[in-house]
């Protein structure tokens, strides 16, 4: 299902946000030069290899009540084979256990499926349409996440570029600002026009991005708010994504990332194994 | 004192006409602040009860701001042309900047459950080619329960479109425009209406300033008609005419110094006060005729005679005329204190203008050489008229007496019947596209009245109890068979739609499952395929709504609906019912509250009983208090109040037997038929007072007083009927019937000034017609 794919995308996203590229000594550089260099870190198929991550999502809605998601991550990738995404759920209780999985042949779309311990039967998720929605009910969407911060698609960039100093924590870090325009036959179904996007200088990971409606009114904000390290590069430990104009917003922390210590099983990958997959076993992994 | 002011302003008519210019500059200049308001949800009393769980509810769930286009048909809406129309409009309606998410018959979104899959879909991605396409499309949608009379009517023969406007835009009237337009592409042969509050604030505010631009000129040309049959001269109708022309200009700009908004109710003040304010001016020039015409003095003397006549009975008539406006203070609508107040204001300044500013241009003017009896005066003044009439009273006044008495029974008789209602869609009138458009969305998509019950359990998750969906699936139940209720909607209708799907679309699984964790899972694979809970749950799903449509019925009906759902609530939600639901056989405390507009209305039929009885007593008090002060009697104030109480009786008696309801405009006519109303009546006794204390001969003190007041009273009283009467033309049905009521009550009042005083006055010689007033 399109709203599933995002699982996808959110691994590809979160890989993407975990790239590093130097940019020492390199000459000034465009818009759509930096873009590229930012896809590139993570590209369409992000993180190559196996990644197991801990992800939490907490999620304040426009009501200012709160929800807490926090799901495992297994992810593999390889040139020339399709991505495969699982995902456990892991709190809350009534929902431990939960799985998704996701098959995206290179160049198609994902194939879904679902597996409800409660009902223990697995379905596949079929989606034909068009319609957008929020990843798990929180702020992040399909474009934000399951784009994997991939925008040149839909958008042009300005060629040209400004810089600003901007903080994460403690540290002042030097960003490109770009700003992004919806294509023209982008333009229906596309929800911001325009964006604009905070690159750090040298490691090209996105500490802020600002998404602005139809209108013309700043919607959408995407934020780092702590950085990390992994496999000596600079990641995101958490981030936060908020709808200004309604103040729902949804935090994601990064609990934990790493390379699992045996390859990953391809029976983690199989629909048909899906419902034998039990949680406190994938935990262990 | 009197006198001595009168002479100052004589004596100083450049620095009065200065002083008037310099606050009229002033004034006029706050005039493009003023804005306009037509939400008539924020016309509701903020603090009442009722309204706050609305708001407060508002702010949980989100105030959303809805549109529907309704696409009616006289057979189907299931063939290839009218779809295309349908799936055009969404796709058109979907490219305007300010629309989050239209959601019609063609794009909505469709889920099939079989053994191995769940599907998502758009129920008509393309248009059909073949009837047989065209036939599963129908089967398609009408077999989904969350689209059946959502989208498309129960019978097929017509179709709904949702728009939803983004979180933010607060200026609807510009989208409805674009909306409109795209609407009025499409039209015919199936009939195609934009419904929605957005829609009707739209169409509020459009007929605001297009009743503005109509009703000025007109009421203005009817003040020059009037004024110029009274007095048949240039100064006759331009004196009046420009002080009421200004004191509007003031009351106006004084709203935009002090960031009152124009509502549908006090937009019509200056239009109002224009008819009001002109009987300052009519009976200043009246007397001012009068006193010219008695020719042997000079122009300051008869100017000075004119002031000092006329301030007491100009002070006591628009005093009472603004206590009877500012009676309206103790209404519970605010829109309706401001026209209250804002029309008092101005008909002090009417007033005051009428007695500084006539007089100060009418020192610059020469006296009138000659008598130029108006084709009206003359017939008042005739046999016909006044004079007649005066020999006529003297005649039969205790006929006069019985026959007033027997109407006054007569008319209280039928006072029972008088209805109490609250619609704003009788304010805007039935046949009106916006509510043609209501009608045709109760007629085709179960109501066009939303309200709802929130139940709030105050813990995390407490609404995934199976319980308490049970509880709340009793309640839908139970609010279904409740006439006006058309169809109900919360968590239990999306629980039991995925659980069918999730077991291979069966339908004997349309049920709540009895596992907790079940109804958890299913619900986060709604919300992880974009799925919009909306007020059917908070995030945490601590509390969700259970939304009610309903047909537009009476505000009777809605306050009968109101108490059958809260002893429902009281029976099935209170402490004792709702213990141990959650499924680790802890408590749960289920608070459940109303908390849409229904509970509102209802609440504010009762406030408006109230209300409308204490301005008519306080109106009616402060009107004989004012005179008795004034006059230095209570007998007069008494007398005074006479005709009064035969027209607030003629008026709500004629409404009961008439099944006119006493609604948000209805219920100003009390009191605004009380302080003008009074008028009349002041200016006869006052007059009669003078002319009988010279040679207590009651006949001649009649005669003199009918001749001469009474023709100044017959102007007042005509420019006031048409004046009124010129509201007929406004857009607004409440409006309409608002003018007409006044009107009558205008015509009522002075028939009783100029027959039931002069009889009581004739038959009985009160004490105070010997002392002087104020």
């Amino acid at each position: 299902m399109r709203t599933v794919t995002k699982l996808l995308g959110l691994g590809i996203g979160l890989a993407l946000l975990l790239g590093v590229w130097s940019l020492y000594g390199q000459p000034a550089l465009t818009g759509p030069q930096i873009l590229q260099r930012v896809e590139e870190k993570g590209g369409i198929g992000g993180l190559e290899g196996e990644l197991i991550s801990d992800v939490k999502f907490e999620i304040l809605g426009k009501d200012k009540k709160t929800a807490t998601n926090e799901f495992r991550f297994f992810s593999k990738r390889k040139k020339g084979e399709p991505d495969r995404l699982l995902v456990a759920f892991v709190k809350p209780d009534d929902v431990r256990g939960t799985l998704f999985l996701s098959i995206k042949p290179q160049g198609k779309e994902a194939d879904l499926w679902l597996y409800l311990p409660a009902l223990g039967a697995v379905k596949q998720l079929v989606n034909t349409q068009e319609r957008k929605g929020s990843f798990a009910g929180s702020n992040l969407s399909f474009e934000d996440l399951g784009g994997g911060f991939k925008y040149s698609e839909d958008y042009n960039v300005d060629e040209r570029v400004t810089e600003e100093k901007l903080k994460v924590g403690d540290k002042e870090y030097t960003a490109y600002v770009l700003t992004l325009r919806v294509k023209r036959e982008k333009e229906r179904t596309e929800d911001y026009p325009v964006r604009k996007m905070w690159v750090e200088k040298s490691e090209f990971v996105v500490l802020k991005g600002e998404a602005y409606n139809k209108t013309n009114k700043l919607e959408s904000v995407f934020e780092a708010l702590t950085l990390g390290r992994f496999e000596n590069e600079t990641v995101p430990d958490r981030v936060l994504i908020k709808n200004v104009l309604d103040g729902s917003q949804t935090t994601i922390s990064f609990l934990t990332r790493k390379r699992p210590s045996q390859p990953l099983s391809e029976s983690l990958f199989d629909p048909n194994n899906l419902k034998n997959l039990k949680l406190d076993d994938l935990l262990k992994l | 004192m009197t006198r001595r002011f009168a002479g100052w302003v004589v004596d100083h008519p450049f620095w009065v006409m200065a002083l008037v210019l310099a606050l009229t500059v002033l004034l006029a200049s706050a005039i493009p602040k003023i804005r306009f308001e037509q939400d008539f949800e924020a016309f509701l009393p903020q603090d009442d009860p009722a309204t706050i769980a609305l708001h407060r509810a508002e702010e949980r769930y989100g105030d959303q701001k809805l549109f529907m286009v309704a696409v009616e048909t006289d057979d189907t809406i299931f063939k290839l042309e009218t779809l295309r129309k349908l799936k055009e409009m969404e796709e058109l309606f979907e490219q305007i900047p300010e629309v989050d998410e239209v959601r019609g018959p063609t794009n909505s979104q469709v889920i099939y459950g079989t053994e191995t899959a769940i599907t998502v879909a758009t129920a008509l991605p393309d248009l059909p080619q073949t009837p047989e396409e065209i036939a599963a499309y129908r089967e398609r949608v009408l077999g989904d329960r969350l689209l059946r009379g959502v989208v498309v009517s129960e019978d097929g023969k017509a179709a709904g479109i949702l728009i939803r406007l983004r979180t933010g835009e607060e200026e609807t009237v510009g989208v409805v425009n674009k909306v409109m337009e795209i609407v009025e592409r499409y039209q015919g042969p199936e009939r195609i209406y934009v419904g929605g509050m957005p829609r009707i604030n739209q169409f509020i505010a459009e007929s605001m300033r297009k009743d503005l631009m109509v009703l000025s000129p007109v009421m203005i040309l009817v003040i020059v008609i009037v004024l110029y049959l009274s007095f048949n001269s240039l100064r006759g109708v331009a004196l009046p005419l420009v002080t009421v022309v200004l004191s509007a200009i003031w009351e106006v700009g004084t709203m935009g110094w002090l960031g009152v908004p124009f509502t549908p109710f006090s937009f019509i003040a200056p239009v109002v006060l224009m008819a009001v304010g002109t009987a300052y001016g009519i009976h200043l020039l009246n007397r001012y005729y009068e006193e010219a015409h008695r020719g042997g003095r000079s122009r300051r003397e008869i100017l000075v005679e004119t002031v000092t006549a006329m301030l007491s009975p100009t002070a006591m008539a628009a005093l009472t005329t603004v206590a009877g406006f500012f009676a309206l203070l103790s209404s519970t609508l605010w829109p309706q204190r401001d026209f209250g107040v804002y029309t008092g204001i101005g008909v002090l300044y009417a007033g005051i203008l009428a007695l500084t500013l006539i007089p100060a241009i009418l020192a610059l003017l020469p006296l009138p050489t000659r008598e130029r009896q108006s084709l009206l005066a003359r017939w008042l003044q005739g046999r016909a008229g006044l004079s007649g009439l005066a020999r006529l009273i003297e005649r039969v006044a205790i006929v006069i007496l019985i026959g007033a008495g027997l109407i006054a029974i007569g008319w209280s008789v039928g006072l029972p019947r008088l209805r109490i209602e609250t619609s704003a869609k009788e304010f805007l009138g039935r046949d009106h596209p916006v509510t043609e458009a209501l009608d045709v969305l109760e007629r085709h998509f179960g109501g066009s009245l939303q309200t709802a019950i929130e139940i709030d359990l105050g813990v995390r998750d407490g609404l995934k109890e199976p319980e308490v969906l049970k509880k709340m699936l009793a309640l839908q139940e139970f609010l279904e068979t409740l006439p006006p209720v058309r169809r109900t909607l919360s968590l239990t209708n999306l629980v039991r739609e995925l659980n069918q799907k999730f077991h291979a679309d069966d339908p004997s699984y349309y049920v709540i499952p009895e596992d907790r964790r079940l109804i958890s899972q299913l619900l986060l694979l709604f919300t992880f395929q974009g799925g919009n809970l909306g007020q059917m749950a908070l995030t945490d799903f601590s509390a969700g709504e259970v939304l009610i449509s309903m047909e537009w019925v009476s505000s009777t009906e809605m306050s009968k609906l109101v108490a059958q759902i809260q002893r429902y609530l009281d029976e099935h939600f209170g402490p004792s019912a709702t213990a141990s639901l959650a499924s680790d056989g802890s408590a749960l405390v289920i608070r459940a509250e109303q908390v849409g507009t229904v509970p509102v209305y209802a609440r504010l039929m009762e406030q408006i009983k109230e209300s409308q009885i204490w301005s008519l007593l306080t109106s009616v008090s402060a009107s004989w208090f004012i005179v008795s002060l004034l006059m230095r009697s209570l007998v007069a104030g008494m007398l005074c109040i006479v005709p009064l109480v035969l027209t607030i009786l003629t008026e709500f008696g004629l409404m009961a037997y008439l099944n006119l309801p006493l609604d948000m405009s209805t219920m100003m006519i009390g009191s605004i038929a009380i302080g003008i109303g009074i008028d009349y009546a002041i200016h006869f006794v006052e007059r009669y007072r003078l002319e009988f204390a010279g040679d207590r001969d009651a006949r001649r003190a009649l005669a003199h007083t009918l001749a001469h007041t009474g023709a100044g009273i017959g102007y007042n009283a005509l420019a006031l009927t048409l004046g009124f009467g010129v509201l007929w033309i406004s857009t607004f049905k409440g409006l309409n019937t608002f003018g007409s009521l006044v009107a009558l009550t205008m015509v009522v009042s002075a028939l009783s000034a100029f027959t039931v005083i002069p009889a009581i006055l004739l038959l009985w010689k009160p004490k105070f017609l010997t002392r002087r007033s104020i």
